[in-house]
């Protein structure tokens, strides 16, 4: 199934194919979590702060739909 | 260490040795203590019985990382009570370079004038008549203060909004490059410096005067830790800047949006940092930039048009949120302009921004429109009727247009974090003394599990001794010097004894961690008793009624602390 992440703050700097304001598609297997997901990516878990999916907030067991729309924020910090 | 004191009266300087009563302290510490102890808390804040205190931090002049951090306090005009602005820049880091623990300003001339107070390179203080930088604006008035004084100055000054003595006033400094882009913003000081006579001060670079370290050697590992510690956290803030909170703030439905209406923006997309970053590439702009004196973050950015021509410096996340969301604008070259404009005229971006919005809600412009943003803050600086209503922040537009739904805490506005989807907040806001301040006590993180937060950000558990540790903590800190953004360096090996030895390291004493806590207590003990004096009590330790009553989409809560919990906040 097709599903769409975009990678918030410097997330998506070493995923090739990522357009930092678009995101990208990508194909994963049927019953795939967000989990699963972020570790394709070669991203560290620590690296994860919250996870939605269609503008819901999600935890990252969630599983996935065909043709959900993923955003992923780091963890933040500041004032 | 030296006070170098300016009585705008007579006109006469004095300076002199700091008071055994003020010695180890910098910064908000030395700023709050010295009001309570001197300013009548009844005065008018704008009469001549107050005093505008200008302290770099304790740890400023030193060679740790990020330090350059500026306290300007005083009886504030916009909260009616005491007041502490912090801003970066160089001018911390040059005063400090000169040995002087602060400048304080008294009095007020009896017939207004217009002044340039100078300190040369070798510390010496001059009063010089400013009528010709009369009205001026500030990037005008710093290319013309420097062409005369040369580029090796530092200069922290006031726009047509300070001389106006409006009270959502800034009072703007010299960044690394020389711009009058990074602001004292809160609590309209800039009115009390123009209350008091005074445009500008100008203040030499390079001085070699800094006060001696106790013990340099006990300084030097600390120092190294925390720097260490810094730079490796600093990715995020190097590549977006501030403006990397405004995806997820927006996502946790936190995002103040159209007079705190909603607690997400429909247009988000077109505002985030990642988007802003992409402009600024795209227009060969600056992502990362050093907005302040010894800064190794270099969060800051210079946001360009279509021609890559400047146009301001630096686009921060608050701003992003008063002149985006805050007032339904998704245009993030209008936001850019407002922000400039803001320093330029010499106004509070968060004040500001949060009296258009006010505005807008009271129907007297559409949400949306940057334009008559834009329209509106050119009025400010004209002086027209309705610009000096804005001019003096929501709570003004709020009883001009009989209008409840005003954000504001203390008379002071709200910052970008809605207290009903981050309960902690609330806490912050309503019982700093400060007035509604998020820099006061950050506590967003803790209330956000999915960042490691253990607080439900939904409900008053824990939420009051988590404001209260956080208010304490942000009182030390504003009180060595240390940046904000640069407390990343408390996680370093060795955690706060680092920065306890360090305190040690120049004091020539023992510094302990209890001593630090201490420190907080005694600094917030000292700004609420000049709020007592000044006629505060605990009614004013709550948020506007909206908080209390209108559920914020998408989750539709609203604050659910407890006046008996405010209250607890600050039990000593």
């Amino acid at each position: 199934m097709k599903v769409h992440i975009r990678l918030f703050g410097t997330l998506g700097n070493k995923v090739p194919d990522h357009d930092p304001l678009k995101g990208f598609a990508l194909e994963v297997p049927v019953r795939s979590t967000v989990e699963d997901l972020i570790e394709k990516l070669d991203i560290p878990q620590s690296k994860i702060g919250i996870v939605s999916i269609n503008g819901q907030l999600v935890k990252v067991q969630k599983q996935l739909n065909d043709g959900d729309f993923i955003r992923v924020f780091q963890p933040i910090f500041g004032g | 260490m030296k006070f170098v004191t300016i009585d705008m009266a007579s006109g006469s300087i004095r300076t002199g040795s700091v008071p055994q009563a003020y010695e180890g302290l910098g910064g908000r510490g030395l700023t709050s203590i010295m009001i309570d102890n001197e300013v009548p808390a009844t005065c008018d804040p704008l009469g001549l019985e107050n005093k505008l205190i200008i302290a770099p931090g304790f740890l400023s002049g030193t060679s740790l990382v990020n330090t350059s951090r500026l306290s300007i306090g005083a009886k504030s005009p916009l909260t009616g009570g005491i007041k502490e602005s912090n801003v970066g820049g160089t001018i911390a880091a040059d005063l400090a370079h000169l040995g002087i623990t602060a400048i304080i300003v008294e009095g007020k001339p009896a017939h207004g004038g217009c002044h340039i107070l100078k300190i040369d390179l070798a510390g010496n203080a001059e009063l010089i008549d400013g009528t010709a930088y009369k009205g001026m604006r500030t990037y005008a008035l710093v290319a013309k203060l420097k062409k005369t004084y040369g580029e090796k100055n530092s200069v922290t000054c006031i726009g047509p909004a300070g001389e106006f003595q409006l009270t959502a006033a800034s009072i703007q400094t010299t960044d690394a490059d020389g711009r009058p882009c990074r602001a004292a913003g809160r609590g309209g000081l800039g009115a009390v410096m123009g209350s008091k006579g005074l445009k500008a001060i100008i203040v030499a670079q390079g001085g070699k005067a800094t006060d001696p370290l106790a013990d340099p050697e006990l300084f030097k590992a600390p120092a190294k830790r925390y720097a260490k510690a810094v730079k490796e956290s600093s990715a995020e803030l190097a590549q977006l800047g501030s403006a990397v909170l405004v995806a997820p703030i927006n996502a946790v439905g936190a995002f103040p949006t159209c007079n705190a209406k909603f607690g997400q923006f429909e247009e988000i997309d077109k505002i985030t940092g990642e988007t802003m970053a992409e402009i600024i590439k795209q227009r060969g702009g600056k992502t990362t930039h050093k907005g302040c004196a010894q800064c190794i973050i270099n969060c800051s950015n210079e946001y360009v048009d279509e021609d890559g021509k400047y146009v301001t410096s630096s686009l921060e996340y608050e701003t992003i949120w008063s002149m985006g969301a805050m007032i339904g604008n998704a245009d993030l070259d209008v936001i850019a302009k407002l922000d400039f404009l803001c320093d330029d005229i010499g106004l509070d971006t968060i004040s500001t921004g949060v009296a258009i919005a006010v505005a807008m809600d009271a129907g007297y412009k559409p949400f949306g429109e940057g334009q008559a943003a834009v329209t509106m803050l050119e009025e400010v600086a004209e002086g027209t009727e309705f610009g000096k209503i804005i001019g003096n922040g929501p709570a003004a537009v709020g009883r001009h247009f009989n209008h409840a739904r005003v954000p504001v805490v203390k008379g002071q506005s709200i910052s970008a974090y809605d207290p009903r989807a981050i309960q902690g907040m609330a806490v912050t806001y309503a019982t700093s003394p400060m007035g509604a301040d998020h820099t006061a006590g950050w506590v967003v993180a803790e209330n956000l599990q999915e960042f490691g937060g253990t607080l439900d950000r939904f409900s008053a558990q824990g939420q009051v001794e988590t404001s209260r540790n956080s208010q304490l903590n942000m009182a030390a800190v504003d009180t060595v010097g240390i940046c904000d953004f640069a407390q990343s360096g408390f996680g370093a090996p060795g955690g706060l004894a680092n920065v306890c030895n360090m305190i040690a390291a120049k004091l020539g004493k023992p510094f302990s961690e209890e001593d630090w806590h201490a420190l907080g207590i005694r600094i917030l003990k000292a700004e609420r008793a000049f709020n007592r004096k000044a006629g505060f009590t605990s009614k004013d330790d709550r948020l506007p009624k909206m908080f209390y009553e209108e559920p914020l989409p998408p989750h539709n809560k609203v604050v659910v602390i407890s006046d008996k919990e405010m209250d607890q906040t600050f039990d000593f």
